[in-house]
């Protein structure tokens, strides 16, 4: 297995990129003349410095995207026959395609937003369960919070979390719902 | 063909040495041009048939290196890169003159 240099592999791909500017016939004979030169560039015994031939070769392959960028449209594509009449042949979808793309562009800042603030929401209600958490696990004496009850078994602190509000389980393992939460159990409220 | 900067310097490398051909490393080395600009070029002379190129077909070395592609001036590509630098290098001269002093004793 060979292994090329991590300068060599992005200056290749720099110049996969750029050639895709090309015309289909012109680019693998310019991606080969351009390969044997990123070699040369790495393998350059004038140039000492290792760091300095592989900075070269990506400004070599940079140069390459700037200068095949710059080709007119025209010759990078196949060239279309053209009509009669002087009639430009034009896709019915074009005008659907282009007032979507620019719907998408006027919502996307709404959608980043809407985005952001359910991220915070949901960042605040987990940092929320966490405290309740952690009251309940440190101090079981203590007030509870608002969105939870201790109740009167308090064996089983885990138990205790997953006991939604208004919802207490008596004693004998029966689930009741009540409007308020009890603040001491009674036998009478614990009796079937 | 209008002759810039980038293009003399290229013109002059290759009539440099008639008989070698020149690869693009090589030619970048010599000119000092970045690949950007000298290989636009190097495809416009080709194309107006003032430089050829051909592929290496076998590496020399066994360095397992891929073969290269060597541009070579051509006759009329001489004969046309002689010119238009000696058309330059004309052009060039009066202002050099024109930006002499006078002679002395002319002045004041």
């Amino acid at each position: 297995m060979t292994r090329c240099p991590l300068a060599q592999r992005l200056a290749e791909h720099l110049i996969r990129h750029a050639v895709r500017h090309l015309p289909d016939d012109n680019r693998e004979e310019y991606y080969r003349e351009c390969a044997g030169e990123l070699f040369a560039i790495l393998h350059d015994s004038d140039v000492p410095s290792r760091l300095r031939r592989s900075t070269f070769a990506l400004f070599y392959a940079a140069g390459h995207i700037r200068s095949t960028r710059r080709l007119p449209k025209a010759a990078t594509k196949p060239s279309m026959p053209a009509l009669p009449g002087g009639a430009t042949r034009r896709s019915p979808l074009r005008p659907v395609l282009a007032s979507s793309r620019a719907a998408a562009t006027s919502w996307r800042p709404v959608a980043a937003v809407i985005g952001a603030l359910a991220i915070v929401a949901a960042g605040v209600y987990g940092l929320s369960q966490v405290r309740d958490n952690l009251v309940l696990e440190l101090r079981p004496g203590s007030n509870p919070p608002a969105t939870t009850q201790v109740p009167h078994d308090k064996s089983s602190s885990m138990y205790l979390l997953s006991t939604p509000a208004g919802l207490f389980t008596s004693a004998t393992g029966q689930a009741r719902v009540t409007a308020t939460p009890p603040s001491s159990p009674t036998p009478a409220s614990t009796a079937p | 063909m209008k002759l810039t900067g980038p293009l003399e310097r290229v013109l002059r490398v290759f009539l440099g040495d008639l008989s070698a051909r020149q690869y693009g490393y090589d030619l970048m080395k010599a000119t000092k041009l970045p690949s950007g600009t000298l290989y636009p070029m190097l495809a416009r002379l080709q194309a107006e048939g003032l430089v050829t190129s051909e592929w290496e077909l076998q590496p020399d070395d066994a360095s397992g290196r891929p073969p290269r592609k060597y541009y070579q001036l051509t006759g009329e590509g001489a004969r046309v890169a002689r010119l238009e630098l000696a058309q330059a290098s004309l052009a060039a001269r009066p202002n050099r003159q024109s930006t002499t002093r006078p002679a002395g004793g002319s002045t004041r």
